[in-house]
């Protein structure tokens, strides 16, 4: 059956008009996950209030200063942020914060990974003793459904991370997870300024 | 009756070409406003660790002097002649 060019031109034009009412709807439905509100006709008020997701670091940066490794007294330094310094680490700032990772958003993370930049060689320099740890905990009581690597455990570099929280809650009084962090090493460490970035990521 | 005069080709190809672009940029628009919702579904951020190590202080060298001990010892016999 031959057809005509007209009958081709009538069957484009409704392709194309049914392709600008694919997305037209496409959008407008997309749109509608955003907060919006509704009344229907018996009174009742209908609120979609869009999920909102986020995660900060409420304390975000720690800093030992500058020091180095007082021989004369011990052959190595640890340092951590629940105030530990050791008789080896001369001039260090004695640090009592660790990071605070908070949940600002309105829905719970199934689950938080964390992850370093650098491992301990490499944000220490070579040196057979450099040590890099964390240790997570809850900063606000139940903000944690399950806690992981709550002793000191070395940190991970690999994307995404270790998973430290799994349901990590939204509740202002119950947002809040504490990591904090250990370095240990010797004099043979390389001297000069060492910095490097933990990542924390949340899923929903 | 004249017969109806056909739609020309020329027509039916901007006709086509236009269908194809309007269903791809369609299809590019939503699929970035999808895109964006998925980001959505995670939250990221990060935190800085920092230390500077010194070199060690150099000892200082230890403080010396010197001094001399002298004495004579002579013998006997001159002390009984004496």
């Amino acid at each position: 059956m031959d057809i005509s060019n007209r009958t081709l031109m009538w069957l484009l034009i409704l392709a194309i008009a049914i392709s600008l009412w694919g997305t037209m709807t496409s959008l407008s439905k997309l749109q509608r996950l955003s907060i919006t509100g509704a009344v229907s006709a018996n009174g009742t008020a209908q609120l979609y209030i869009n999920t909102s997701l986020g995660i900060i670091f409420a304390v975000d940066t720690v800093d030992w200063g500058s020091g180095y490794v007082n021989q004369s007294a011990a052959d190595w330094c640890l340092l951590n942020t629940t105030g530990g310094k050791t008789s080896g680490c001369a001039e260090f700032n004695t640090v009592t914060q660790g990071l605070v990772i908070e949940n600002t958003g309105n829905a719970v993370f199934s689950s938080v990974q964390l992850r370093s930049e650098k491992n301990a060689t490499e944000f220490l320099g070579e040196d057979c003793s450099a040590v890099f740890q964390w240790k997570i905990s809850e900063n606000e009581t139940g903000s944690c459904g399950t806690l992981h690597d709550t002793s000191w455990t070395d940190v991970n570099t690999s994307d995404p991370g270790t998973t430290i929280c799994e349901n990590f809650q939204f509740a202002n009084d119950q947002d809040s997870l504490l990591v904090d962090l250990q370095i240990n090493f010797t004099y043979q460490i390389p001297t000069g300024s060492k910095t490097t970035q933990l990542v924390v990521t949340g899923t929903q | 009756m004249a017969e109806k005069r056909d739609v020309s080709r020329a027509t039916i190809v901007v006709l086509v070409i236009l269908a194809v672009l309007i269903s791809l940029i369609s299809t590019w628009i939503v699929l970035v406003e999808v895109n964006q919702l998925s980001n959505a579904k995670t939250g990221k951020a990060s935190a800085t660790v920092k230390l500077n190590i010194q070199p060690a202080p150099e000892k200082p060298e230890p403080a010396s002097a010197t001094g001399n001990v002298v004495l004579n010892i002579k013998p006997r016999r001159e002390l009984q002649n004496a």
